[in-house]
């Protein structure tokens, strides 16, 4: 079982004993007392804080954890659906949106991006050859990369939706003073809760300053064991609350990727893809680049982003090496292009769980995510083309 | 009472047989796993083509497994997006 396979195992883990915690409406209070109640300010700091924590813990924890906030905001609002139909669009989507901008912004922000951590060290790592240890990345080179990405994203996030869909309220101080109360009659935390913050702190520190020697899925396993350990969570909880066939299919679509390499058959894709761009005239520099982006955009909103990159991983790599490009550049673009799943309900679990709370049509996704993928994908090709050869690569 | 012969009762629990068969039989069950059998027909046809010029055979075998999975994850007869289980995530 490689790394990145008993990360993603981990971060299930700890992303089930997170959500046992219960702590929606003291992250809506928190939210609230920072933004004030006007309704670009609320939404702006759903964004913010989805996406923070989705960045270290996943988007489907986090857009597990949000909803019940944005269904909670919507509903103290209006019970009537249609008197709130564009306020109920910009929270859920400043949820969904938000977890997804933010999911790139660390290995653990989702699946796909250890898999291509995995695929890098799989394919271009020598241990004999100091030339390629750079295809190590571990946590905070990663997020040298990506996390900029993410924070300038997130203020643009709020503009598209507040243009897009015109809230019916714009100021949310009604439902702001229910919230209030109800988080009074919850009264202080408890110390299962401080307990819970500082386990995940020493985790994320872990993948900060100990990955590059332990292995980041140590880390996370080692966290889910001190959550269990400590009583946060039982075990009864984990083996219902993780789906354990994901895992083992993640699994052997990454076992799957690495024979493409090693048979020669992503090798002989890539070629053949490079010669039909090559008549496009995109087959090297920023139009490889874009083509990728592309690329990578259109399968991942048919499928998870997580089988997105394990399916294209290996094929995009290999055409980094017929094109004589970066495998980093190249792996960063189609790691991050496979976040831009904004345009269907089935792109990413943060989009699907939003879309249970009934308030959202398919259109609405498409209303919204043409913009969010025109500005997401303009954004990173400019930071790699500007800011990532500063990186080294 | 004239007693039927041996080979009417058989034929008779045959057709018994045979009518609670198809009785079983779902036709819906096909239906709604056609993407599973179309991703096996296009595997068994890409693996009785002429391997293409620069490619291995084992390359064409993990290739035919690869256009299976990715028809199977993006018609979804899996459903590989959730990581979690879906009673623990929040209902609408």
């Amino acid at each position: 079982m490689t790394d990145s396979v008993l990360f993603i195992m981990g971060s299930l883990m700890l992303a089930v004993a997170l959500i046992h915690q219960k702590l929606d409406q003291r992250i809506a209070w928190l939210i609230v007392r920072m933004t004030g109640t006007k309704t670009s300010r609320i939404c702006f700091g759903i964004s913010a804080v989805s996406g923070i924590l989705a960045s270290f813990v996943g988007e489907h924890t986090v857009a597990a954890m949000m909803l019940p906030v944005g269904i909670t905001l919507i509903t103290l609002t209006s019970k009537d659906r249609k008197q709130v139909r564009n306020l109920a669009a910009v929270i859920l989507f400043s949820i969904s949106y938000g977890a997804s901008v933010a999911s790139i912004g660390t290995p653990s922000g989702g699946a796909r991006n250890a898999i291509m951590i995995g695929y890098w060290k799989e394919f271009f790592y020598d241990p004999t050859n100091p030339e390629t240890y750079k295809f190590l990345i571990d946590y905070v080179t990663w997020m040298a990369f990506a996390y900029p990405i993410f924070l300038i994203q997130l203020p643009v996030v709020t503009w598209i939706l507040l243009s897009t869909f015109k809230p019916e309220y714009s100021d949310l101080s009604r439902p702001v003073a229910k919230l209030r109360t109800q988080v009074e009659i919850l009264g202080p935390m408890n110390i299962s809760n401080y307990v819970a913050i500082l386990l995940f702190i020493m985790i994320l520190l872990g993948w900060i300053f100990l990955s590059s020697e332990l292995g980041m899925g140590i880390i996370a396993i080692l966290g889910a064991a001190a959550f269990l350990i400590s009583g946060q969570v039982r075990w009864e909880e984990i083996n219902s609350g993780v789906n354990w066939g994901v895992i083992l299919l993640y699994a052997a679509a990454i076992s799957l990727g690495v024979q493409m390499k090693d048979t020669g058959a992503a090798q002989w894709v890539a070629e053949n893809f490079i010669g039909v761009l090559a008549t496009i005239g995109v087959d090297s520099g920023v139009g490889l680049w874009a083509a990728v982006s592309v690329l990578t955009t259109f399968v991942t909103n048919t499928m998870s982003n997580g089988a997105a990159v394990a399916v294209l991983g290996p094929i995009t790599l290999n055409m980094a090496t017929v094109a004589n490009e970066s495998p980093i550049v190249i792996g960063f673009i189609t790691s991050i292009s496979s976040a831009f799943a904004y345009l269907t309900v089935v792109g990413t679990p943060a989009c699907t769980i939003v879309y249970a709370s009934g308030y959202l049509t398919p259109a609405d996704f498409l209303k919204a995510g043409w913009r969010m993928v025109i500005m997401s994908t303009v954004l990173m090709m400019f930071i790699a083309y500007f800011y990532w050869p500063y990186l080294g690569v | 009472m004239a007693s039927t012969s041996w080979s009417a009762r058989l034929g008779r629990a045959g057709y018994h047989q045979l009518e609670y068969f198809f009785a079983q039989l779902d036709f819906y069950y096909f239906w709604e796993k056609r993407w599973f059998f179309i991703a096996v027909a296009v595997g068994f046809f890409m693996l009785n083509i002429p391997t293409p010029e620069g490619l291995t055979r084992e390359g064409m075998i993990i290739l035919t497994m690869s256009v299976m999975a990715t028809i199977l994850f993006i018609t979804e007869p899996v459903p590989l997006c959730w990581g979690l289980n879906r009673q623990l995530l929040p209902k609408a």
